[in-house]
């Protein structure tokens, strides 16, 4: 251990660098705890006392018990295999660590770290991924090397004592480890060549599609939202509202690729939508939740939107002439329900992640088939608003001009009171009902909104008082009148019912963080949000948000570090752009891009000649439209491929005079051997077949004795002796042969030609 | 006293070297950097680099069937990790050259020092983690491995080892091979330097107790063989003048009274001695009749220990081949009969040559002879009689030794045998104890 101290730092920051960001993943503060202990013990240990932390059969005794540890988390746990198995390799390297290592050992325990890497690959697609990919091709590279000469150096010696007694005492007492220059080029070098290789096979290697070989899915579970899900319960409160889990990332553009400035608080992107109230006493589904009646709608209200070209119309193009749109470009993680988040209303879809998918023409939910990647990235196309004569299309396409107002089943229990307090809201909304409808009722609705805003109700993320059997949401409107967001848009819902006008609980997505580097939203987990959709006629659903706005504190990062949290986010998002998510049509971007840059300085010219030609002239010309920047990256670029040409040139030339040589020193054995053959070189062809069937003369005999014994064992070679006659006269004797006997000879050759080894075994 | 012999690398003649083809021997064949195409050939996949090659295919087939970018960006990083390991030993390797150094004789048991002269012909660019072995492992000759952790480009290092060969016999090797796996020891490649060469490795020397050969019985024996040749004590060869310096003792008195003057014995040159070992080292095979074990010793119950048994032959041919070296280092003349897969009969003989023959005759010596020992000699006619001293050396004694004592006895002037359990074996021959081994290294850059 203490014969190399650099491999002992290089060990502990290539497992910190791992094992601790895996813990904070995690969410596990134990966890956290011990590696950081183990590993501070360590150091300490290394530093200050000179011994290992850990006595072997104690190490062993851990290692096994992370062993059993890890079939309990797999078996019992049901923990993700992938990350079961992580748990294990960190315990495993931790114990090495703390003991007093062998080469060996030291091996061991970097190569799993390596492989550490591979669970941080699957589970991670954060840019931190990166940056330990750094640290490993540089700290780990050079940690591998020196281990290598430290390794092949104790092969040697343990060979020499075993093999001669003197060489005990040549042994070197220490050890030397790799000097700091050469461990850094070699490293640089290395990485460099990792590195380019690397990202030629990333970027041109196909992807050939997902599930080929099965279902490989380190995630499952890994991502559930609130209220995404086939029912709303209220038993059942999800904690991911505080959550920076990054669920994706939406850019918004107007008609004109322009970018869309959405009013605060961002963006209301639609999940899933519940439009019935309704309990049951029985079963797993026993309580009180709001579903969505849609499950029991004709097929005909869904359709169906197969994706051509990567695009798909949800609507006539003529039903949305001149309408005002929003397109939405979408980088999301594909959740288990397979729901598009959307702007309301959409009206295109345009991916190629996927190739149909269907829509519901009640409540225009986007709904996806099939096994998706785990990033896909879409394009939604939606109407900023919605003018009246859209509403009427999409009224028609519902096959009914008002919504069914689906009152909650079995009625409320405390339904009395519920009506009582839709009536005060009523008399509150200070209008006849008779005068305007659609006025009405948006009345009635901000009447509502203003109503659950007031410091009756709070908003809060705790658990509401136990409901027991009691209904949840009357509990909520008529006693505790606290709770978060799913209950506020809830009763908003309910209170709608009770008066007639069609309503329904949307459940989503609200804002993101914004950043302004990239002008993109930023959606995490803690952004999941509720609120509801109310029918107004002539306007169609209309978004109502009757959660208080104390919730819309901004959680985010404190001011000072808001700045580098914003760029974080950036570099986030880049990189799961064009490393995370990169697939063959972000491959086709990057190669138009770049044929797009590269054609830049050629201007017009079409012919080849002419384009290299003005290509020359840029580098060499100053064009005002280049600046420096780009100049010295077409000079990259030009020198690159000069620097390649003549590499090819040089591989190929090398290629191409071997086998020239080659050629070349085989023509002249067969110029020799036809110049000592003369005419005689029906010889060298028979010679030639009897070694393609394994016959070949032995030394110790001369070509007749070997034709004598072939036409003895083998009858189908019996003119064997003939040949070999003849070729003894035209060779040395100058005597020449007769046209039959060339035929004969032409006809011989053919039929050994034409004979196999299993026949002529067969014949012998 | 230390038996004499060979003392170390150089007694018969300079140590040999065995280049490599492109070394001084055939320079006009030397030509670096070697061919891309063969270095490519000799490019192997260690086992490291099997599992990780295998561990990057699994990535990536997960890769492409989750789409998960994530892992095919590792994926495609580690290919390009196990291209770099792939390419930079075959870059290394091109300019290295090696040339072992070591020598053509060894004795059995004692180090053998090798070394290793690494050369980096290349004009930039290190070399690391080289390894040079043998190509061919000889039996009972394990050469150890060399390792230069860091060759500078132009430099070269020398490797000295110390190597040990247990057992005696002749030893051929084949080339030198210098290899590496840096840096990430997926992959390594090697280069092969043909370098024939061939040690031949003495039988273990150890030491004989005072001089067995200053025996009482043998000075009488040689004194009456004189009497036999007709030479008194008295009668010398030769009178001579008396000069200034030679001691009184010497004055004939007689005669210088006759002569008038003094006159001095001069001593004839003494005779020299001769020793003549009889070998015979591996147990009959035949125990009826002829062969029949030495009941007076307790041999182990069968069956035999195959090693025990070896050890013994190995033992009592390390006992005759100090007897021998100690004999003709005294001067002595020193013949030799074995019973071997080859008979082996030398002639009584002297001086480093003698040496030579004798020792290497030792080392030739198989099992596998159908003709006895005595058959053997019974066929010698020594011209000059058997005045000679016998030591019939043997691993297990039995009735044909004895018989073929007997007729040593009426012919030589001495017979001894030698045993393991008798007192010549016991009391006078000190087998080779171990060596401390001593070494050294250096390195020079460009």
């Amino acid at each position: 251990m203490n014969g190399y101290p650099r491999l002992f730092r290089s060990q502990v920051v290539l497992l910190s660098a791992v094992a601790v960001p895996l813990a904070i993943a995690e969410d596990s503060l134990v966890r956290l705890i011990l590696v950081v202990g183990a590993i501070g013990a360590a150091v300490l240990s290394y530093v200050w006392r000179n011994k290992p932390a850990l006595a072997i059969p104690l190490g062993r005794i851990l290692v096994l018990a992370a062993f059993g540890w890890l079939i309990v988390e797999y078996v019992w746990l049901d923990e993700i295999p992938v990350v079961a198995l992580s748990h294990f390799m960190i315990s495993f390297c931790l114990v090495k660590l703390l003991q007093f290592q062998t080469d060996r050992e030291r091996a061991q325990s970097l190569v799993v770290c390596f492989l550490l890497l591979v669970v941080a690959a699957i589970v991670s697609g954060d840019i931190l991924f990166f940056l330990v990919l750094v640290l490993y091709l540089t700290v780990g590279l050079r940690a591998l090397i020196s281990l290598h000469l430290a390794v092949e150096r104790g092969r040697v010696d343990h060979y020499n004592r075993r093999v001669s007694p003197f060489m005990a005492a040549l042994l070197p007492g220490g050890t030397r480890e790799l000097g700091k220059r050469p461990a850094m080029d070699f490293t640089f070098a290395g990485a460099m060549t990792a590195i380019v290789i690397g990202a030629a096979i990333f970027v041109l290697s196909p992807r050939a599609g997902v599930g080929m070989l099965g279902h490989l899915d380190a995630r499952d579970g890994a991502i559930s939202v609130t209220g995404l899900g086939s029912s709303l319960s209220f038993d059942r409160i999800s904690r991911i509202q505080t959550s920076d889990q990054e669920v994706g990332s939406v850019r918004l553009k107007d008609e004109n690729h322009q970018e869309y400035s959405c009013p605060e608080p961002g963006p209301y992107l639609r999940g899933l939508v519940y439009d019935q109230y309704s309990g049951s006493s029985a079963g797993r589904r026993s309580g009180w939740e709001w579903r969505k009646t849609g499950d029991r709608t004709a097929p005909m209200r869904e359709q169906h939107c197969s994706l051509v070209a990567g695009s798909a119309s949800l609507l006539s193009p003529a039903d949305i002439e001149d309408a005002s749109r929003v397109v939405q470009e979408f980088r999301m993680r594909s959740s288990d329900l397979h729901v598009l988040l959307a702007m309301y209303p959409a009206i295109e879809v345009r991916s190629d992640d996927f190739e149909s998918l269907r829509k519901n023409n009640d409540d225009q939910v986007l709904w996806l088939h099939g096994r998706l990647r785990p990033s896909i990235r879409y394009e939604i196309v939606s109407l900023a608003g919605v003018p009246e004569e859209i509403a009427a299309v999409l009224a028609k396409k519902r096959g009914r001009s008002e919504p069914i107002v689906q009152l909650p089943d079995p009625p409320l229990p405390r339904e009395d009171r519920v009506r009582e307090l839709v009536a005060k809201l009523s008399a509150d909304t200070k209008m006849p009902v008779a005068v305007d409808d659609a006025r009405w009722r948006r009345a009635y609705a901000e009447q509502i909104c203003k109503y659950l805003g007031s410091s009756e109700f709070a908003y809060t993320l705790e658990r509401p008082p136990p409901a027991g059997r009691r209904e949840p949401l009357s509990a909520f409107l008529l006693d505790h009148k606290r709770g978060h967001c799913e209950y506020f848009a809830a009763a908003m819902a309910l209170l709608c019912q009770y008066r007639g006008i069609p309503a329904r609980v949307v459940t989503g997505y609200r804002g993101g963080d914004y950043n302004s580097l990239g002008h993109y939203y930023v959606i995490r987990q803690k952004h999941a949000h509720s609120w509801v959709e109310v029918y107004i006629p002539r306007s169609d659903w209309v978004q109502f948000d009757p959660t208080p706005a104390a919730n819309q504190v901004d959680r985010a990062a404190r001011p000072w570090l808001a700045g580098l949290a914003s760029w974080r986010d950036y570099l986030q998002f880049e990189w799961a752009n064009l490393v995370v998510s990169y697939d063959a049509s972000t491959r086709t971007q990057l190669f138009r891009g770049f044929a797009d840059w590269l054609r830049r300085p050629v201007g017009d010219h079409k012919n080849i000649i002419e384009s290299v030609g003005a290509f020359i002239r840029e580098l060499f010309w100053w064009r005002a439209e280049l600046g420096l920047y780009n100049r010295l990256l077409y000079w990259f670029f030009a020198i690159m491929v000069l620097v390649m040409v003549v590499l090819l040139g040089y591989v190929f030339g090398v290629l191409g005079l071997w086998a020239g040589r080659y050629g070349w020193a085989r023509h002249l054995a067969r110029a020799q051997e036809d110049a000592v053959l003369g005419d005689a070189e029906f010889y060298r062809r028979f010679r030639r077949r009897l070694r393609s069937l394994g016959l070949r003369r032995p030394a110790d005999q001369t070509p007749a004795e070997f034709a004598a014994e072939l036409a003895r064992r083998y009858p189908s070679l019996s003119d064997a002796p003939s040949v070999v006659r003849a070729y003894y006269r035209v060779a040395f004797g100058r005597g020449g042969l007769l046209p039959s006997e060339k035929a004969h000879i032409e006809a011989f050759l053919q039929r050994l030609r034409t004979l196999d080894p299993a026949q002529l075994a067969a014949t012998s | 006293m230390p038996a004499s012999g060979i003392q170390g690398p150089g007694v018969a003649g300079k140590p040999s070297t065995s280049s490599v083809s492109a070394g001084a021997a055939a320079a006009e064949t030397t030509r670096f950097p070697r061919s891309r195409w063969a270095l490519l050939r000799s490019l192997k996949i260690t086992f490291a680099g099997l599992l990780a090659l295998i561990v990057v295919i699994l990535i990536g087939l997960a890769a492409l069937n989750s789409e998960a970018n994530l892992l095919f960006l590792l994926f495609s990083l580690s290919v390009g990790l196990v291209v770099f390991g792939a390419v930079v030993p075959l870059f290394m390797i091109r300019w290295i050259e090696v040339e072992r150094v070591i020598s053509r004789a060894a004795v059995a048991g004692r180090v053998l020092p090798v070394s290793y002269v690494v050369r980096n012909h290349g004009r930039w660019g290190a070399a690391w983690g080289l390894v040079i072995e043998e190509t061919a492992a000889a039996s009972f000759l394990h050469l150890p491995r060399g390792f230069v952790q860091e060759l500078p480009a132009g430099g070269h290092e020398r490797v000295e080892l110390l190597a040990h060969c247990p057992r005696r016999g002749r030893y051929p090797l084949k080339g030198v091979r210098a290899r590496s796996s840096f840096p990430l020891g997926l992959f390594s490649c090697e280069v092969v330097f043909p370098a024939e060469a061939e040690i031949v490795v003495y039988p273990a020397l150890g030491s004989l107790r005072g001089n067995p050969w200053r025996d009482q019985r043998w000075a009488d024996a040689q004194t009456s063989r004189q009497r036999r040749a007709g030479l008194a004590a008295e009668e010398l060869d030769g009178l001579r003048e008396y000069r200034d310096g030679d001691p009184l003792r010497l004055i004939h008195w007689r005669r210088s009274a006759h002569a008038g003057d003094l006159v001095v014995r001069d001593s004839p040159p003494a005779q020299p001695t001769q020793l003549i070992l009889l070998l015979d080292p591996w147990p009959d095979s035949d125990f009826g009749g002829e062969g029949k074990p030495d009941r007076r010793r307790k041999r182990k119950a069968s069956p035999v220990d195959p090693e025990q048994q070896d050890r013994e032959v190995e033992l009592i041919i390390s006992a005759a081949a100090t007897a021998a070296c100690d004999a003709l280092e005294r001067g002595h003349r020193v013949g030799l009969i074995a019973r071997g897969q080859v008979p082996v009969i030398i002639p009584p003989g002297s001086g480093r040559v003698q040496r030579q023959r004798v020792l290497h005759e030792l080392t030739m010596l198989r099992a596998g002879s159908p003709e006895m020992l005595d058959e053997l000699v019974s066929r010698i006619r020594w011209s000059s009689g058997w005045h000679a001293r016998c030591l019939l050396c043997v691993s297990e004694l039995n009735d044909q030794h004895r018989r073929l004592a007997r007729f040593l006895s009426r012919r030589a002037e001495m017979v001894s045998m030698v045993a393991p359990g008798t007192a010549w074996f016991d009391s006078v021959f000190i087998p080779a104890p171990p060596i401390a081994p001593e070494a050294s290294s250096e390195r020079r850059g460009p």
